[in-house]
């Protein structure tokens, strides 16, 4: 796995124009390690989940720089952008979004399939990973919130990416589940230089980040790194 | 209904068509039959026209109680030049002191016959039409001494509005074929042997016509008539009836088709409306509106739509079918023109289209009222239990093939309702395109049969006098003919079990090359008759029964053994060779049946042309042949039928668009139903890295599926539909069964693979708009 490195420079997102133009990202600017387990934190309509889309290329910026791994992903084309996610990017949804019609095995095939890597082969790996090879063959709809999010999270790594961003992974889910889900996505970061971005509004959970970015009405309010980071299991919100 | 304009647009369409084509199909038939009443009471068309018997016949009928008048006028055909073309002319006899009292003509240029004159003719319109003719100028007979004849009107006549010569024949070249009315003095005292006497008899307005029709027709038969034809059965009027018929068909099958589309796609709209607001629904209700508000509402959607689709579909219909019918009566030179706004067609019409929206919304206005308040409130939706396709469970293997293949297999099982509302759209369409696809190919392959494999003389020559030896051999010689034959037709009528079938016995040469033979043996049996397969059902007759059969013309009957049927598409004809014929004559008792078959109006020369040799020139050397009195082109009679083809082909392509449009309103919901739905799962797709062309492709293979599997029952049903109107529009001048070629099947599969295509459009280019942030980040619905 190549190292990525995150750099944003005045980085600006702005939806709409003119009287109804609202400003979501405002200059912002930071720049991450790789193998860094990084929580974005802030209230509701601060920008976290803008940055993060602007992490995964989902969409693009309105000025500034965003570069991802030497690469400027800020100014990318449509196909550019599919290619950047494909190959460097791994998504975690709070709803999980799993295709109801696949099981658990094809949910995380599907994905090893665009990347053209053994999809049976991997997906067993990754569901063995994640505990849950009993489960293979289990439709979305048989399995518990927290199982569902388990495998959304080996789709979402079963392509090695550099990047794995989270939002609000836990959003849905009980005490319990949420903490095995944190411990989980923290153990993705072990033993590689994957990058793990997660977004919530908790900040409980944002203890057991290595770097805290907060959030307010678009700006970087704050930029820490967190010497004591927390054990998932030690969470209580 | 703004934010699913499009969907609405589609549905509303489809509701438009089939209210549409129910209005303008439902208001052409009852404005034609009204436009044909009008001209039958007007011009007083015979309820029953009998042909020979004896000479008590008419007052027997007059004595039948239900019988308002009896008349009796002779008809002749014979042959006659208009300028320097020689053409068979009906005289058809009527009265110089006053129009009859049955079967009136009605004089649209020029004037009526008159005492004074000796030799005047009022044309019938299309004879009149084709040789530009008007009042003054001049056609003579050309038979015996001659006689000129001065053409003082135009007149239109019900008994000729379609201008049929007989019931076995109803296409003929106007070119060779014209009606004229003229003095009954004259035709009368043509002998036998040329004219026939025709009894016309007219029901009193408030008769039972069946009681009447059966006394007369008893009575007819017990007077040995050779021909007894009602109203119903008259050529013309049994042709055109085919048409209205339908249209009447058509009034019908349409709103069906169109409305259970329409109905469908409403049904798939609301139930996904409904589902997307259910946190809404379970706030509305928590708050207090009550089911029957909640119910109304989304009735209301229905409503609306089949409302507004309705009053559309009824403006344009109405106006449609006034404009076919008057279309239709210019066209066909209809005397008169019915049209009426009636108010069953604007209720029923109506009807139609509200009813069709509010029943199908029904079902997902009910669904609506029983979501259960708190679990709708919370915005989650019941999750789907997956499993695999039936296809899998059927083939296991398919189970190995990639994941994005079997997401495409199950999709179609994700929602059993609108995977069905697919199936339906390219199933309807089928029908629509394959019925009326199947009625043209089976009319042309009638046609080439008829023309290219029955009947395959290039022309027949009418002699001055007979045909003698020495005259075929000239014909013979002609440059560009390779062969003549000596062909008899006789006007013959068969009665059996008190049904009469009037027809022609025609007399081939043993061995003929003019005619093609469809029986079992594929050939003219040496001795007895074959007869068309009609016969059989018509007469109650079988192969081994001797018939009678009545030469009224010749006043004479012979007797002949039926030894196979033939199977052609046209009329019901008897065929023998020509020396059989003359030797029943004989055994009839006719004297010298050689001369009465030598007979110029009884026997003619078929002639088979060199292909070689250009067309126009070998029929221009016949016409100079001396003795030759005027050559009938075969092949005209094909080139005006198929121009007529073209009307078909005209209405086949109007159905084709209907059913792409009723298939690709269909398509067009259900797949922004289905792409809305999992909006949430491909911007999931997406912002994993998968191309917009890889999720286009699995939304397109789901759709060819279902459209594959919507083909079977649509081209299955397609092809029963088409069988089925065939049958309706059989009759005794029509053998329709149907001949559907591959081609058309074919045809008609590959423009719902299209349709299917470019309904897939608008929503793939959506998946390729999706705002994958602000998807992803919704809960599933």
């Amino acid at each position: 796995m190549s190292e990525p490195t995150v750099v944003a420079e005045g980085l600006t997102k702005i939806y709409g124009e003119g009287d109804t133009a609202t400003t979501a990202l405002d200059d912002v600017s930071f720049s991450i390690s790789p193998g860094e387990f990084v929580v974005l934190l802030g209230p509701s309509g601060s920008g976290k989940t803008t940055l993060l889309n602007q992490i995964g290329a989902l969409e693009g910026a309105t000025s500034g720089s965003l570069v991802v791994n030497g690469s400027e992903i800020a100014g990318m084309s449509d196909k550019e952008r599919t290619e950047y996610r494909r190959s460097t990017v791994g998504f975690v949804f709070q709803f999980y979004n799993l295709v109801p019609t696949l099981t658990a095995h094809e949910n995380v095939a599907l994905i090893a399939e665009i990347t053209g890597d053994e999809p049976d082969a991997r997906s067993e790996v990754m569901l063995d990973s994640v505990g849950l090879s009993d489960r293979a063959e289990y439709f979305p709809g048989q399995m518990s919130g927290g199982q569902q999010q388990r495998v959304a999270i080996a789709r979402g790594i079963v392509k090695d990416p550099p990047l794995l961003l989270c939002d609000e992974p836990t959003g849905a889910l009980d005490l319990e589940t949420g903490r095995s889900i944190l411990e989980l996505l923290k153990s993705t970061t072990q033993g590689t230089d994957r990058t793990v971005f997660l977004v919530t509004h908790n900040s409980t959970i944002a203890e057991m980040a290595d770097r805290v970015i907060r959030l307010r009405d678009g700006k970087v309010v704050g930029d820490a790194v967190n010497p004591n980071p927390a054990l998932p299991v030690e969470l209580r919100w | 209904m703004r934010r699913q304009r499009w969907q609405f647009l589609a549905v509303g369409a489809t509701v438009v068509i089939g209210v549409m084509m129910f209005a303008a199909t439902y208001d052409s038939y009852r404005n034609l039959t009204a436009s044909y009443e009008q001209t039958y009471d007007r011009l007083a068309f015979a309820d029953m026209t009998i042909t020979g018997g004896d000479e008590s016949l008419p007052a027997t009928i007059e004595a039948i109680p239900g019988v308002q008048s009896v008349t009796v006028r002779h008809t002749a055909d014979l042959p006659i030049t208009i300028g320097e073309d020689t053409l068979r002319g009906r005289m058809v006899g009527m009265p110089t002191d006053g129009q009859p009292a049955i079967n009136m003509i009605d004089i649209e240029t020029g004037s009526y016959l008159t005492e004074d004159g000796e030799f005047e003719a009022a044309a019938e319109v299309h004879v009149a039409r084709t040789f530009d003719l008007v009042p003054g100028d001049t056609f003579d007979i050309v038979v015996g001494p001659g006689q000129e004849f001065e053409v003082v009107g135009i007149a239109a006549s019900a008994e000729y509005i379609w201008p049929a010569a007989s019931t076995q024949e109803i296409f003929l070249d106007p070119n060779q074929f014209g009606v004229f009315f003229v003095d009954e003095a004259l035709v009368s005292q043509l002998p036998p042997s040329v004219s026939a006497r025709e009894t016309l008899v007219l029901y009193d307005d408030d008769a039972v016509t069946e009681d009447v029709g059966a006394a007369v027709h008893d009575a007819a038969t017990d007077a040995d008539a050779t021909g007894i034809l009602t109203q119903a059965d008259h050529p013309s009027n049994s042709t055109l009836q085919l048409d209205v018929e339908g249209f009447g068909a058509m009034s019908v099958a349409f709103p069906i088709l169109f409305l259970t589309a329409a109905g469908m796609a409403v049904y798939v709209l609301l139930t996904r409306i409904v589902f997307s607001q259910r946190s809404i629904i379970g706030t509305l209700r928590a708050s207090g509106m009550s089911a029957r508000e909640l119910r109304r509402h989304y009735l209301s959607y229905g409503l609306w739509i089949g409302t507004v689709g309705a009053v559309t579909g009824v403006v344009i219909g109405i106006i449609s079918g006034s404009l076919m019918t008057e279309m239709y009566t210019g066209l066909l030179d209809i005397p008169d023109t019915v049209i009426v706004i009636r108010p069953f067609t604007i209720i029923v019409g109506l009807l139609f289209g509200v009813i069709a929206g509010a029943v199908s919304a029904l079902v997902p206005a009910r669904a609506a009222y029983k979501i259960e308040p708190a679990e709708a409130m919370r915005g989650a939706a019941p999750l789907m239990t997956g499993g695999k396709s039936t296809l899998e469970k059927i083939i296991p293997s398919l189970s190995k093939l990639p994941v994005r293949t079997r997401m495409t297999l199950r999709g179609i099982g994700r929602s059993k309702r609108r995977s069905l509302s697919t199936v339906l759209g390219v199933t309807l369409a089928l029908v629509l395109i394959l019925a009326s696809g199947g009625m043209i190919d089976s009319i042309i392959n009638m046609v080439q049969q008829q023309f290219e494999e029955i009947a395959v003389q290039d022309a027949s020559v009418l002699a001055t006098e007979s045909i003698t030896d020495d005259l075929l051999a000239d014909i013979d010689a002609v440059r560009g003919v390779e062969r003549a034959e000596r062909v008899a037709g006789l006007g013959a009528s068969v009665t059996s079990d008190g049904e009469t079938l009037a027809t022609t016995l025609q007399g081939f040469e043993a061995g003929t090359e003019m005619h093609g033979w469809t029986n079992p043996s594929g050939g003219l049996p040496s001795t007895g008759l074959l007869a068309g397969a009609g016969i059989a059902d018509k007469l109650g007759v079988a192969v081994g029964d001797h018939l009678t059969i009545d030469l009224p013309i010749h006043d004479v009957s012979i007797e002949l053994e039926l030894i196979e049927f033939v199977d052609e598409p046209m009329g019901i004809p008897l065929y023998a060779q020509y020396d059989v014929i003359t030797e029943a004559l004989r055994a009839a008792g006719v004297g010298d049946p050689e001369a009465l078959m030598a007979e110029p109006t009884v026997t003619t020369a078929m002639t088979l042309f060199d292909p070689a040799i250009d067309r126009t020139t070998t029929i221009e050397d016949l016409e100079d042949t001396e003795g030759v009195l005027a050559v009938q082109d075969a092949r005209s009679l094909y080139n005006l039928i198929q121009d007529y083809l073209g009307l078909f082909y005209a209405f086949t392509g109007i159905m084709l668009l209907f059913g792409g449009i009723m298939a690709f309103a269909l398509m067009f919901n259900t797949i922004s139903v289905n792409i809305a739905e999992r909006s949430t799962e491909f911007a999931t797709l997406k912002a994993s890295g998968m191309s917009d062309r890889m999720i286009g492709w699995m939304i397109v293979g789901e759709n060819l599926l279902l459209t594959l599997i919507g083909i079977v029952p649509g081209v299955i049903l397609g092809i029963w539909m088409a069988d089925l109107f065939m049958g309706l529009f059989s009759n005794d001048s029509f053998n329709m069964s149907l001949t559907m070629s591959p081609v058309t099947v074919v045809i008609a599969a590959a423009s719902m693979i299209v349709v299917a295509l470019l309904s897939l459009i608008p929503g793939v280019h959506s998946v390729k708009r999706l705002d994958i942030g602000a998807v992803v980040r919704e809960r599933a619905v």
